[in-house]
């Protein structure tokens, strides 16, 4: 298999770019550079890894957990990303079934365990089976943690989210 | 959506809503340059390539040849001086001092060596000898111990030199050292 070329990192960084840094959040303040660093270790890379996106999400969890580690102020730092949460999520144009702050809130008081699990999911893109591969662990620990994640972020969302109604209106189908 | 590859387990469908409603949400776009970072990519995959890694070698080995090459020439001219320095003192060491040094004639205590040796000869032979200091030297002694007639070369058998052949200098000397006495 060959280095990954420049179109390979173009087309990661645009699908993936904001998921990492959302993944990232969770243990460092310096989000973005430790998902450069990723791209950076990703192209230093003489052949391309199998599964890239999950290689790419696994690199950035470990980058960012060392990161976190490193940051001798982490509970202000946990303060200023509870706080900056608006950050998260962009505004969107119309009105969505939950609130983007609030739901970074209730991301942010999750276990890291199930935070990953979930950000990778739903933003990432990621199958269980890559996640697993990614957490190592196996593919029905990870759908666990999925579900309670949810469980957690439902009862923390319970009152803001919008009845079915709204959700079945804006949603698209999946 | 359906979570497809979930392990044969369907989501509840109070999850399934949760799980939609954060679909919705769109994560914050990342602060990364773009461009910055694809340059950086694209420097770091030439530099952990063999060709990047040879060039950079060779724009090192060549700066350092660069950096290297004063000092290299001071230390090599400095070392041809020390080693002619060195072979002009060995040079200088080896040439070969000849001294010549006159010894004179041992003087003895016996007259008749004195007579025979050196005053005679030197007498005999070469006025010019009577102006060398040891000649002088051995002429004064030889009158003192012998007397004027030391003077007088020795009757030689067929010797046909006649008194009056003796050097000029000895009836002025004679005249010199008896007559102006009496």
């Amino acid at each position: 298999m060959n280095a990954p070329g420049p179109e390979l990192l173009g087309r990661l960084l645009d699908e993936h770019a904001s998921a990492l840094t959302l993944l990232a959040r969770r243990w460092c303040g310096t989000p973005e550079d430790v998902v450069q660093e990723a791209f950076l270790q990703l192209a230093r890379q003489t052949e391309c890894p199998r599964d890239t996106a999950a290689w790419l999400y696994r690199v950035v969890r470990n980058g960012a957990i060392s990161a976190g580690r490193a940051e001798s102020r982490r509970r202000r730092h946990e303060a200023a990303a509870a706080a900056e949460a608006s950050n998260w999520f962009v505004k969107a144009p119309i009105e969505m079934a939950i609130d983007a702050r609030t739901t970074a809130a209730a991301l942010h008081q999750l276990p890291s365990e199930e935070f990953e699990v979930i950000v990778a999911h739903v933003w990432g893109g990621l199958t269980f089976a890559q996640i697993a591969q990614l957490v190592n662990s196996t593919t029905s620990t990870v759908h666990r943690r999925y579900q309670s994640g949810l469980l957690v972020l439902k009862n923390l969302l319970g009152e803001t989210c919008l009845p079915e109604t709204v959700l079945a209106k804006n949603c698209p189908k999946i | 959506m359906s979570t497809g590859n979930s392990p044969g387990e369907e989501l509840p469908e109070d999850l399934k809503t949760i799980e939609t409603a954060l679909r919705q949400l769109t994560p914050g776009a990342s602060q990364i340059d773009r461009d910055r970072l694809m340059y950086l990519a694209g420097q770091a995959s030439v530099m952990n390539s063999g060709i990047g890694s040879s060039i950079i070698s060779e724009t090192r080995f060549a700066a350092n040849n660069r950096r290297n090459l004063w000092p290299m020439a001071t230390a090599a001219l400095a070392l041809i001086s020390i080693t002619l320095g060195g072979l002009l003192l060995h040079a200088k060491r080896s040439e070969e001092l000849v001294v010549r040094v006159e010894r004179l004639p041992v003087e003895s205590g016996n007259s008749s060596d004195i007579v025979s040796s050196g005053p005679t000869d030197s007498f005999t032979f070469g006025v010019s000898t009577v102006g060398n200091n040891a000649n002088y030297l051995q002429l004064r002694n030889l009158l003192l111990v012998r007397g004027v007639d030391a003077l007088l070369p020795s009757p030689v058998p067929g010797n046909t030199v006649s008194p009056t052949s003796t050097p000029p200098i000895l009836p002025t000397l004679r005249h010199e050292m008896f007559d102006n006495q009496s």
